[in-house]
């Protein structure tokens, strides 16, 4: 992960690392509003190309082909890339990144008493104060 | 997330978004006294980046519309933030050519690749 590697700078012109982050989580709290606002249905059509631009990374040739020069392409490319990364911190380590319970990266959120779904009906089960023998047969095993 | 509201509010008030000239009246609320040194002066620039890149990644997370962000991306315009080994190489630390616009709203736009900050390695030790 480009965040680990304090030399990982030539994804992006940085004149640091500080440099570094601090582009990517411009680019990325951008993206997240722009996605929040296109969810609320407040983008036009300038800013809706532009949310495609962040998080539909595979469809940018067709998007931008004869817009665009081949140079904003690449830059453009660097910048999903950059977000891409910094999606997959957030999920990681970020406040929702996995079940507490399992570690399983379901990404759900505990504050939610929500679980994951292959493992956490045991944890639900145990929450309500019933220990099924299903649980104390994992449990033990 | 408090905190952070407070930290950039603090970071605002005392001028550390925009690159200091002693030509210009300063308009802040909370006037610091001149950094002694490059390394004082590079303290406050990556100071002030990391709390804007705290700002913008709680607000990320918490999914909290940030009402300040649009208008602090067209104010700052203080330069990218240097290793501080080139902080400390310098003795004499001075930008110059450093155009008083912002930095982050032409990376944000057409323009990937904004101006940065060049130091004045004349004055290496």
């Amino acid at each position: 992960m480009f965040l680990d590697d304090p030399t990982a700078t030539n994804v992006e012109v940085a004149s640091s690392t500080l440099a570094l982050h601090v582009k990517a989580a411009t680019l990325f709290e951008r993206a997240s509003y722009l996605g929040v606002q296109w969810k609320s249905g407040m983008v036009n059509h300038t800013q809706r190309r532009m949310i495609l631009t962040y998080i539909r990374p595979n469809r940018l040739g067709r998007t931008y082909t004869g817009l665009d020069c081949r140079s904003r392409l690449t830059s453009i490319h660097k910048r999903v890339f950059f977000l891409r990364e910094l999606i997959r911190y957030a999920y990681r380590y970020g406040p929702q990144a996995t079940c507490y319970i399992h570690d399983c990266a379901s990404g759900h959120d505990p504050a939610s008493q929500r679980f994951c779904r292959k493992q956490c009906s045991v944890k639900s089960e145990v929450s309500r104060g019933r220990q099924s023998s299903r649980y104390r047969d994992r449990k033990h095993s | 997330m408090h905190r952070i509201n407070s930290a950039v509010s603090l970071s605002i008030g005392c001028g550390l978004h925009k690159q200091r000239s002693p030509t210009t009246n300063s308009d802040v609320a909370f006037e610091l006294a001149p950094p002694r040194d490059a390394i004082e002066q590079g303290e406050r620039i990556d100071g002030f980046w990391t709390i804007l890149i705290l700002h913008k990644c709680w607000g990320v997370s918490l999914q909290w519309p940030s009402t300040i962000s649009d208008v602090l991306d067209e104010q700052i315009n203080i330069p990218w933030p240097l290793e501080m080994f080139a902080y400390e190489s310098v003795s004499h630390f001075t930008y110059h050519q450093v155009p008083f616009d912002s930095h982050l709203h032409p990376y944000l736009g057409t323009n990937p690749h904004p101006p940065s900050a060049t130091l004045d390695l004349e004055n290496v030790s």
